[in-house]
């Protein structure tokens, strides 16, 4: 009698090395991502009408010298020419002096980035609590009145622009409760909790507005995951209600809402202008604008790229959450 | 100032406008001629004195911060080099001019003691203020104010300072001739030398030998507080300087500017007492709610700054005088005032002498008002009784007004379309540019010091900026005239035989002058509004 050795049953993937392979895959693209968006920054601040060396001089500047410090600028040379320059000097952190100011980028960019990255933490660290717990509920509740309230409530605050969210916030809060100061940047020197104090009524600006979408997502995810077949498995199986929820429901409910957590995170870093003009906050979004308005081309440059990079690593960090949280994706090695 | 939405902070090319694009602000006014040609006291009569002081009485309070309201700069913090009205506010307080140009015009001695000519303007003779010592201990002598002032005439150097100097002063004309004594030799008669050497030539604040433009890392001046923190874009914070040379001033504990880029955030912060004061007041209406709320009032400086509105008085129809006055009688000058500038100002009369000018000829010289009838019969004159259709070509800063212009012109059958470019289409450089070719165009003008100041660059034949192609070689000898004079009573028949002209030929449709206004909260004292919105707080109290 001949005896077969059996194969060994081919067992599944090892997470880590999805893992591995899907934050490498990330990694990998991440200087094309820059490289292109860098390209395109540069290219279009490049081509906005406006004159760079009579931005630099002011009006009271005669042509001739206009075009001499055009030309002491390299604004003569091509494009590409100075985009090759441009991004060597970046890499090796000289990010150049701005037009307007007269100051380094680098120190002023990161400064602002800085401080726009601690408001959309503020932010999100409000909302996402909040929105979880408030789509759950809904989706928990769902038809009552309690899930009308809280589904027509979080769509209401969507539809309003964070600008009239911020007015009526200050004018509450600010000036007539007079709880809160109605800017947002606290005196040099501050402690951190006068800033927090200070930073208040722009993060909850801020989240007011992502509080809808994400507490409507996390309904609709609850809802599906509550009427997956394993869930009635749970309940069948006699497990009380809060452990179905807390063991069954809500991790996988709450996987979706990771991605768009960390979108959100990096919209809010470089798309703060509004907030930031209303409250006075020193952030980048605000100083991406102003170096667009006023033609300072290193500024805007530097400012634009970093806001890409903030918003690749947060898309990146989200990648990865997903793939610590869910095993499918470590299985597959992408999201 | 117009109002602004969240979307629209005012540009550069808006500040450009504003503050001059001859780069000088502020104004002329009663005191010109009594701060010239006098003894080295070049006091006025019956103002200011030799030690810089006012007659204003001691206040009862002193102490507290004040904080003020204004503006982003656009520009760094740079006396020499910056146009930008909330960048120079950030200086003043540190730095100090020569002389100050008061809300009424009189000059007031500030680190001059007072100036002199003895040869009717061509030769100007300042001392120098003793006891004076900048934030660091340096003493102030006259080494310092030549040194300034030959800085800022440095063909090398880019300054606002040399356009208001062009023609006047040159890097040869400085000379410290003693110790306390700077003597500048001009290049030709100019009465109002004193004021280009004033706060009205707003880069004139002295600075340190050897200043390297590095104000906001190194600020070092004489001014009554030391600059201890800036943030661009944020604020400034000032301290008191212990050995300013006027004695019991300042009366502040300190001063907090804070930046605002948008003007509703500022309002609010305002509402919400968390400022005392603005530096200017962008949207009159919200002003007037906030001083319907009590606690605040506004305070207003009359100005010379306005939009003119030129005719090519050698292109077809704005060739024939009678086209032009017909224009001129058909709008309605009060209702531009009320709608487009929201009361803010006094009526304009097509001549160039605003009225807080001290030269100016409110009287003399009848106030032109809307005359649809004698309008018309100007046109039917000229061949034109069924209308016209003109252009006007502009930038959006004078939208506004052209619109309503527009609207008033219709009356009499002339058809106005608008052709508006952006500030830098509108201002491009070249021999084509549009705001010095188009046939009618609105030009935003920010305040002049001196008469001269527009009516050299507008009005002369040689002008840089006569738009209007205006040529009558009689105005041009009485324009030379009024500088080359000193007497009182000559200048003032000369300007009124310029403006006489002027309002009768109407090159220029001057309709208001606008002013300058700022909020000041109830308890905040002798914080005066100023045309160019430039701010003195060498007396500001707080009483609450």
């Amino acid at each position: 009698m001949s005896t077969v050795t059996p194969k060994p049953i081919a067992g599944p993937r090892t997470g880590r090395g999805g893992l591995l392979r899907l934050i490498g895959g990330r990694i990998l693209w991440l200087p094309v991502l820059l490289l292109g968006a860098s390209a395109l920054t540069f290219t279009l601040a490049e081509v906005v009408p406006g004159d760079i060396g009579r931005a630099v001089l002011g009006p009271f500047a005669n042509d001739e010298q206009v075009a001499a410090v055009s030309k002491q600028l390299g604004l003569d040379r091509p494009i590409p020419v100075r985009y090759a320059e441009w991004l060597s000097g970046f890499i090796r952190g000289d990010w150049g002096e701005s037009f307007v100011r007269g100051t380094p980028v680098r120190p002023l960019v990161l400064e602002r980035a800085g401080a726009s990255l601690l408001l959309a933490l503020y932010g999100v660290a409000i909302m996402v609590p909040l929105a979880l717990l408030a789509g759950t509920v809904a989706a928990l509740r769902r038809g009552r009145p309690s899930d009308r309230i809280l589904s027509v409530g979080g769509l209401t605050l969507s539809c309003i622009p964070e600008f009239v969210t911020g007015v009526v916030l200050l004018v509450v809060f600010g000036v007539v409760l007079g709880w809160f100061p109605t800017t947002a940047a606290a005196p040099s020197g501050s402690g951190p909790l006068t800033q927090a104090h200070a930073m208040t009524l722009p993060a909850l600006s801020l989240a007011m507005v992502s509080f809808g979408y994400l507490s409507r997502l996390t309904r609709a995810s609850t809802i599906t995951t509550l009427d997956a077949p394993y869930v009635r498995t749970a309940r069948l199986k006699g497990l009380r209600p809060r452990a179905v929820i807390t063991r069954h429901v809500l991790p996988n409910s709450l996987l979706p809402s990771v991605s768009v957590i960390g979108v959100q995170l990096g919209f809010l870093i470089g798309g703060l202008v509004v907030v930031e003009t209303l409250f006075t906050y020193p952030g980048i979004g605000k100083l991406l604008l102003d170096a667009a308005k006023a033609g300072d081309v290193p500024l805007l440059e530097a400012a634009a790229l970093i806001t890409a990079v903030a918003y690749v690593l947060c898309i990146l960090a989200t990648d990865i959450t997903s793939a610590l949280l869910d095993p499918r994706v470590r299985r597959r090695g992408r999201t | 100032m117009r109002s602004e939405s969240v979307e629209e902070a005012i540009n550069r090319r808006e500040f450009l406008r504003r503050i001059g694009v001859v780069g000088v602000g502020a104004l002329a006014g009663p005191g010109l001629l009594s701060a010239c040609a006098r003894g080295v006291d070049g006091t006025a009569e019956g103002d200011a004195d030799p030690d810089g002081g006012t007659t204003d009485a001691t206040p009862d309070a002193t102490g507290g911060v004040l904080r003020i309201g204004q503006g982003v700069p656009n520009t760094s913090v740079d006396p020499v080099t910056f146009f930008d009205p909330y960048a120079i506010a950030v200086a003043q307080p540190s730095l100090e001019y020569l002389c100050f140009a008061e809300p009424d015009g009189s000059l007031r001695p500030v680190l001059a003691t007072g100036w002199e000519t003895d040869d009717d303007g061509l030769t100007w003779r300042f001392a120098i203020r003793e006891g004076v010592v900048f934030h660091d201990g340096t003493p102030l002598t006259a080494e310092q104010v030549a040194a300034t002032f030959l800085h800022l005439t440095d063909p090398d150097v880019q300054t606002a300072a040399q356009s208001a100097f062009d023609g006047v002063l040159d890097h040869e004309g400085i000379e410290q001739t003693g110790e306390f004594q700077v003597t500048f030799t001009l290049l030709r008669r100019f009465a109002d030398f004193p004021y280009l050497a004033s706060s009205t030539n707003y880069n004139t604040l002295i600075v340190p030998t050897g200043y390297e433009g590095d104000f906001e890392d190194n600020p070092n001046g004489t001014g009554p507080f030391l600059l201890v923190d800036y943030a661009a874009g944020q604020r400034a914070s000032y301290e008191p300087f212990g050995d300013y040379w006027q004695d019991d001033l300042p009366l502040l504990d300190g001063i907090e500017i804070r930046m605002f880029e948008d003007f509703q955030a500022q309002m609010i912060a305002a509402q919400g007492g968390e400022l005392d004061c603005t530096v200017d007041l962008t949207d009159r209406a919200a002003g007037n709610a906030l001083v319907g709320g009590g606690g605040w009032r506004i305070e207003t400086a009359l100005g010379s700054s306005m939009i003119a509105v030129n005719l090519r008085t050698d292109v077809a129809p704005f060739d024939d005088v009678r086209v032009r006055q017909a224009i001129a009688l058909a709008i309605d000058r009060e209702a531009l005032l009320d709608t487009v500038f929201q009361g803010d100002g006094v009526l304009g009369n097509d001549h160039l002498f605003a009225p807080v000018f001290a030269i100016s000829p409110t009287t003399e010289v009848d106030q032109r008002s809307r005359d649809l009838e004698a309008a018309g019969t100007l046109l039917e004159e000229a061949g034109l009784g069924d209308g016209f259709p003109m252009t006007i070509t502009l930038d959006e800063a004078g939208r506004e007004l052209a619109v309503t212009m527009a609207d008033q012109l219709a009356a009499v059958g002339i058809d106005v379309s608008l052709d508006v470019l952006s500030s830098e289409a509108f201002y491009a450089a070249g021999d084509d540019s549009p705001w010095l070719n188009a046939p009618a165009t609105a030009v935003g003008w920010a305040a002049r010091a001196v008469p001269s100041q527009f009516l050299i660059p507008m009005i002369r034949s040689d002008g840089i900026w006569n738009s209007a192609k205006y040529n009558n070689p009689d105005v041009d000898e009485l324009i030379t005239a009024l500088d080359e004079t000193v007497d009182a009573a000559e200048r003032t028949t000369t300007a009124e035989a310029i403006a006489e002209t002027l309002r009768d030929e109407v090159p220029v449709v001057i309709s208001v002058w606008q002013s300058s206004s700022r909020l000041v909260r109830e308890g905040v004292d002798a914080f005066p509004p100023d045309p160019s919105f430039f701010i003195d707080v060498t007396r500001t109290s707080i009483r609450s």
